[in-house]
């Protein structure tokens, strides 16, 4: 009987600059073990998630988690200049981030020695001589759906502001305690301003950018990404790493949650695409879309569609620096996805109860989507965009948390009916 | 009924444990069973009742579970810490599970844990629960002193103490949690010094342990108990001298106060001769951009002394731009003389900190900076963009405001059933209100064959919110749009109950009923007073219009309302519209357009109404004439002025200790001129001020009810902003989280709002308080406001000028910051900062504390910049300068 094999190692080498990286680490671990907001129902359990997924692409390590409220996602991109060491091969890990790992990578200074030694099954530290190991664990479900929705947010976002390391210290030092509502960050002579009125980009759960203050230490220059939904991205740059911190709109609003790809999840992919996408993944740090539209013959557009399907299947993330997806593999399924969605599975159930009526009007359209005793109108805009619902969750979100289980049946309803 | 289970329905603790002394563990399983139910009944019984036997029959059911169940039976069992006779069974019993039980339970029964280790049952296991159980148990103790548990059981000092120092602990139980509500003699530091000093304890190793603890990265609360009992310990110069090493690793802590502790450290070695390790030049370098100033200026005090011993001082001066980035002028200022003394104006790495430093260094060292550097300067690009002596536009003779923005009316039954659910849903815009609110009153009438499927979410949803819901539990506008729709879908009119304080809530309470009552009739017509701009104002002509179709009918507080909405522009051609109207509501609409033909009618309401939109900031003779006395608002402009006067209160005295007596003084806005008697709800424009007595310090108050409120007098918020002052006022030192109170902030970026006293004084307020969201919003208010020139050179002399008097009641250096943020926003905005501290500090002369001189900081860097930019540019400053007022 054969031995079984050693699991693989993907990466064993020293840290060129330990104290800038280990503080690096330390700020991920920090947000993983933050919970920002607190549901009235979870007060008397409240989980504490500390198990950043670390990938390893062949010349950089990537370290990616969520806070336990799935409010604030952070990763961390430790690049090839911060490595001193051999890529063994490539593959992504799911560690447990406890107290031990915490204190080893607290007060490091350059003076030490600092190690790391990352496999399928492990991710060791060693300090000076001291070594501490982390075992691989399972991966939260709410992450799964968070890594998900994260991805969704992240390529829609576009650069709104730029700034120097010591202008983010600056913002981040003057930054309050406590605010609860809205927040904007404004441009002002020397930096960055807080402003509760206007700005260039809307913070929600402003006091999250907290969790900056020690990358920020490292800054040479930080530039911030955001989209219409009021979710931003903070990309801190230091020599040698690049730190991310993704805020969903709202303290009280988890990624887990917010139901950005319940569209994709919906409609049906092109398989072709999909495939021929799937099959052109080699590990890339920044997946270039239009190379692989035309190696394979097929819609740039068509690939970009793919790339987010991938990305709802934990296939691919996005990497904002890079204004590209990168892959790393999360150990779920789409279908799986499929499965984690209720709103999904409640739009699938009206279908398939056939409780789903569609009015033409000449140009325009509607559906009557009947849940209980109350029929719920759906009206789609003549350009197909800017569905409306007469349903509560419609009123209280709109399309700030993706569409309702109405609007979600409404369109299973039209793309069965093209097919 | 077995014999122990007649001892549990005794309460016979006694003869239960006699019981089942004797018994074997098989024996005792398979009482299991029967003692589980005897326990269940037991429990349910004295859930409700307070009878003495019920608790001990409860008591004694308990252990007898103990002597019989399995681990599982004995998890969900809730007993007392309290109760040693738990251990006692649980010894003589031995079950294979008690170690595990023991340390499941170490924490919360520590009591019980401990007497069962000390009697050899099960090993004292080495964990955070155990060590975190001992804090706990203490703190239940009748005393919580710690030193009766160390003088009865010595044994802990020898590793439990020790534990202390190893675990974090968690949010309620931690030696920081835990001596921050216990009395100062009782505190575990002051114990475990006593004990040292007593040579029970061994100190070397408290020193070190207190030092092992802080490199642990515990959180900064936690981590404080730490530092502190290690100063607490007052180590010796001999003892700190051979910890040096440990102290500076300390200084790469992200915990700001154990790096002070750590600087502290290294300074009184420092002053005692001892020579610092030469590692802490590279170890001191983050502490210069410490928060806290003293640990920075101390930080560089040492980096210097390291220097003046170096070899090669200027291979480690760029370290000291790293200070250049702190906040406090004087830390820049040590810093950037470190760096003249020491710096190589050749070297490269100290040449590029300095060009970085530019963007975050104060105007005034910008010079010094320059001489360092030699040819042209790296800036910042924005930096540069401030750094221009530009004038101040001249004040416009009218604010500069936005062109019109129409509010699109609700035209359809499905966009009314869209926009409820919005209104009933969300904290809305009060746009929505009026529109949905103006949609209802037109579109009620309307029973297209699908109405009951069209609103059947609206009715679901409607009677939802008033089946579970009481009124008073429901937001205002939440409120009043569920009982709307009720009329509408249901034709029910319900009541709308408010108290009567509560005057201008009422005033839009009565407002909906109005158009309730008619709406629960089928009676569609126009609301008069929808906006139809996005200010909140209505075009005349519209009003005009809409008052024809309404004729005769036009509802009171409706007409009110629409009065104090008119817009100003285009008031002529609407006149000639209604010039031939009758009827007092309709002679007051004349009245108000311009037209000095009417009679005045008794309505005051009414004719208040017409008259301040008519005189929005003036007074009104020929009103006056008619209704006298009225009030601020009323017939003539209210003016208000700020007092504060000195409170005293009493507290009832508490556990016999002494009635203690609290002195300190509380803001009173007054409005004048005083009314003769309180204002009625329908003349909101008067009621508004009694608000500002305090009538708005509800605490069911939201932010949307308050935006609403704001809406109600759009030409002149002043009252409503004299509310709001009341309202900051009165919390200035965020005593409670009264998060709907920035609502009174909000209107002062928008630009048709124009800041008067009102909106001025209140600006003050914010600049004050403490919750940081107001002060940004002022800060907001105050940029927005010079840019669009709403806030001239008065203006600003009116905000500083409060902020100025108040100093002997408020904290001035709160406002200090947020006025540097002002000048920040533009040349123009510096220049108006500068200029207006310097008057107010001219004029007020106040006493010459940090604050103040923070202020007159503000006011040189602005001048400095000026300056520099002035000669950047080839000008000079004294031909730029703005004019004097």
């Amino acid at each position: 009987m054969a031995a079984a094999s050693a699991p693989p190692t993907f990466f064993r080498g020293l840290l060129v600059a330990p104290k800038r990286t280990a503080d690096l680490l330390v700020s991920l671990s920090d947000v993983v073990g933050s919970r920002f907001h607190t549901p009235s129902a979870m007060l008397q359990k409240i989980l504490l998630l500390a198990d950043p997924v670390i990938t390893c692409t062949g010349e950089r390590l990537r370290f990616e988690g969520f806070s336990s409220c799935c409010g604030a996602y952070a990763r961390l991109d430790v690049l090839a200049p911060a490595l001193d060491g051999e890529f063994l091969g490539v593959g992504t890990a799911n560690v447990d981030f406890n107290a031990p790992m915490r204190a080893a990578l607290s007060q490091v200074s350059d003076r030490e020695s600092l190690a790391f030694e990352l496999g399928s099954d492990r991710f060791e530290v060693r300090r000076d001589s001291v070594g501490v190991v982390e075992r691989t664990v399972d991966l939260p479900m709410r992450w799964v759906r968070g890594f998900s929705e994260v991805q969704a947010y992240q390529a829609r976002m576009r650069p709104v502001l730029e700034i120097g390391g010591a202008e983010l210290r600056r913002f981040l030092r003057e930054l309050p305690a406590q605010w609860k509502g809205d927040a904007f960050v404004a441009e002002a002579a020397g930096g960055l301003r807080l402003s509760a009125r206007s700005g260039d980009v809307r913070v929600g759960g402003v006091t999250r950018l907290r969790a900056l203050r020690l990358p920020a230490e490292h800054a040479v220059s930080a530039r911030v990404y955001a989209d219409d939904s009021g979710a931003s991205a903070w990309v801190i740059a230091t020599h040698d790493s690049r730190f991310v911190l993704v805020l969903s709109p709202d303290v009280w609003r988890g990624f887990s949650g917010e139901g950005q790809t319940l569209d994709a999840l919906a409609r049906p992919s092109k398989r072709d695409a999909l495939a021929a996408t799937r099959g052109a993944l080699r590990w890339q740090n920044a997946i270039d879309a239009a190379e692989i539209a035309v190696s394979n013959g097929i819609a740039v557009d068509d690939v970009r569609t793919a790339l987010a399907d991938l990305a709802v299947s934990g296939i691919v993330g996005y990497d904002l620096a890079e204004g590209a997806y990168f892959q790393r593999e999360l150990p779920f399924y789409m279908e799986a996805s499929r499965e984690r969605q209720p709103r999904l599975r409640a739009a699938e159930k009206l279908f398939a109860e056939d409780r789903v009526e569609i009015e033409r009007e000449g140009d325009a359209m509607r559906a009557w989507v009947s849940s209980g005793a109350v029929t719920y109108r759906v009206s789609f805009a003549a350009d197909g965009e800017g569905t409306r619902c007469t349903c509560p969750w419609y009123a209280k979100h709109r399309d700030a948390r993706g569409p309702c289980k109405h609007v979600l049946a409404a369109r299973l309803f039209l793309e069965r009916a093209r097919a | 009924m077995t014999d122990l289970e007649a001892a549990i329905e005794a309460g016979d603790a006694e003869r239960a444990l006699g019981l089942m002394s004797t018994l074997t563990e098989s024996e005792r399983r398979a009482l299991a069973p029967i003692v589980a139910r005897a326990h269940e009944g037991a429990h349910r019984a004295c859930q409700s009742d307070n009878d003495r036997h019920k608790w001990l029959r409860h008591a004694v059911s308990v252990l007898a579970l103990f002597g019989t169940a399995t681990l599982s039976q004995v998890r969900s069992c809730p007993f007392e810490s309290s109760d040693d006779r738990i251990a006692d069974v649980l010894i003589a019993r031995r079950p294979t599970w008690l170690q595990e039980w023991c340390d499941g339970v170490a924490t919360r029964h520590w009591g019980i844990v401990r007497r069962i280790v000390r009697a050899g049952a099960c090993e004292r296991r080495r964990s955070e629960a155990y060590a975190l159980g001992l804090m706990l148990h203490v703190s239940r103790l009748q005393k919580a002193d710690p030193r009766h548990v160390l003088a009865e059981q010595p044994e802990l000092l020898e590793e439990e103490i020790w534990d202390f120092f190893r675990y974090e602990g968690v949010s309620d139980i931690s030696l920081a949690a835990m001596d921050k509500y216990t009395s100062t003699d009782r505190r575990w530091s002051v114990v475990l010094a006593e004990l040292a000093a007593q040579g029970k304890i061994p100190r070397e190793r408290l020193l070190d342990a207190s030092l092992d603890a802080l490199e642990r990265d515990f959180l900064e609360f936690r981590a404080g108990w730490f530092s502190r009992f290690h100063e607490l310990l007052a180590p010796t110069p001999e003892e700190r001298a051979t910890r040096l090493e440990r102290y500076v690793r300390l200084l790469a802590s992200r915990v700001g106060p154990t790096v002070s502790f750590a600087i502290d450290a290294l300074v009184s070695v420092a002053k005692m001769g001892g020579a610092l390790p030469h590692e802490s030049i590279a170890a001191l370098t983050p502490a210069y951009r410490a928060k806290a100033k003293r640990t920075a200026l101390a930080a560089l005090a040492l980096g210097e002394r390291l220097l003046e011993h170096e070899t090669m001082p200027s291979w480690h001066a760029p370290r000291f731009a790293n200070a250049l980035e702190h906040p406090a002028r004087e830390v820049q200022v040590a810093a950037l003389r470190i760096i003249e003394r020491f710096g190589d104006r050749n070297d490269p790495t100290l040449i590029e900190k300095l060009a970085a430093a530019t963007a975050t260094v104060v105007p005034t060292l910008l010079p010094r900076i320059d001489a360092l550097m030699p040819g042209a300067m790296r800036r910042n690009p924005r930096h540069d963009e401030l750094a221009i002596g530009v004038q101040p536009r001249a004040r416009a003779s009218v604010p500069l405001r936005r062109a019109p923005v129409a509010v699109v009316p609700i035209a359809s039954l499905d966009e009314l059933v869209e926009t409820y659910g919005i209104v009933l849903e969300t904290d809305a815009d009060p746009h929505d209100y009026e529109r949905v609110l103006a949609g209802v009153s037109l579109l009620c009438a309307e029973r297209p064959h699908d109405f009951e499927r069209i609103t059947g979410p609206l009715r679901k949803r409607v009677a939802k919110l008033l089946g579970d819901n009481a009124p008073w539990d429901l937001a205002l506008p939440r409120h009043l749009f569920a009982m709307l729709a009720n009329a509408w879908l249901r034709g029910e009119l319900l009541p709308v109950t408010l108290k009567e304080h509560r005057k201008c809530e009422r005033f839009l309470a009565a407002r909906v009923h109005e158009v309730a009552a008619r709406v629960a009739q089928n009676l569609a017509a126009p609301v008069l007073a929808a906006p139809t701009h996005a200010s909140g104002t209505i075009d005349p002509a519209a009003f005009a219009q809409r008052f024809l179709e309404v004729g005769g009918d036009a509802a009171h507080h409706d007409a009110i309302a629409a009065l104090l909405r008119l817009s100003a522009d285009g008031r002529a051609d609407a006149l000639r519209v209604v010039r031939r109207l009758e009827g007092e509501t309709a002679h007051a609409l004349r009245y108000a357009l311009g037209d000095d033909t009417v009679t005045i009618g008794a309505d005051a309401a009414l004719w208040i109404a017409a008259s301040r939109s008519r005189y929005p900031s003036t007074a009104d003779p020929i009103v006056e004439a008619t209704h006298p006395n009225l009030g601020p608002d009323a017939t003539r402009p209210a003016t208000i002025d700020v007092a504060w006067p000195l409170h005293e209160w009493t507290a009832p005295p508490i556990f016999g200790a002494e009635p203690k007596t609290y002195r300190y003084h509380s803001p009173v806005v007054t409005a004048h001129p005083a009314s003769a008697a309180p204002a009625p709800f329908d003349m909101p424009t008067v009621a508004v001020y009694e608000n500002a007595k305090g009538a708005y310090l509800d605490a069911r108050t939201t932010a949307a009810t308050l935006r609403w409120l704001g809406t109600v007098w759009p030409a002149n918020r002043d009252g409503w902003f004299a509310a709001g002052c009341m309202a900051l006022g009165a919390n200035l030192d965020w005593s409670e989280a009264r998060w709907w109170n920035r609502a009174y902030l909000e209107p002062l970026s928008d630009p048709d709002v124009a800041l008067r006293k009102g909106a001025r004084t209140l600006t003050a307020f914010a600049l004050l308080a403490k919750d940081a969201a107001e002060g940004v919003l002022a800060v907001d208010g105050v940029i927005a406001g010079i840019s669009d020139s709403r806030l001239d050179v008065a203006g600003l002399d009116d905000i500083f000028d409060c902020v100025i008097s108040w100093i002997p009641y408020t904290k001035l250096k709160r406002a200090v910051p947020r006025i540097a943020t002002v000048a920040k926003a533009s040349p123009i905005h510096a220049r108006l900062i500068a200029d207006a501290i310097e008057r107010v500090l001219k004029e007020r002369a106040p006493e010459n504390t940090a604050p103040v001189r923070a202020l007159r900081d503000i006011r040189e860097e602005i001048l400095a910049e000026d300056a520099r930019s002035q000669r950047e540019r080839g000008g000079s400053p004294a031909e730029n300068q703005p004019q004097a007022r």
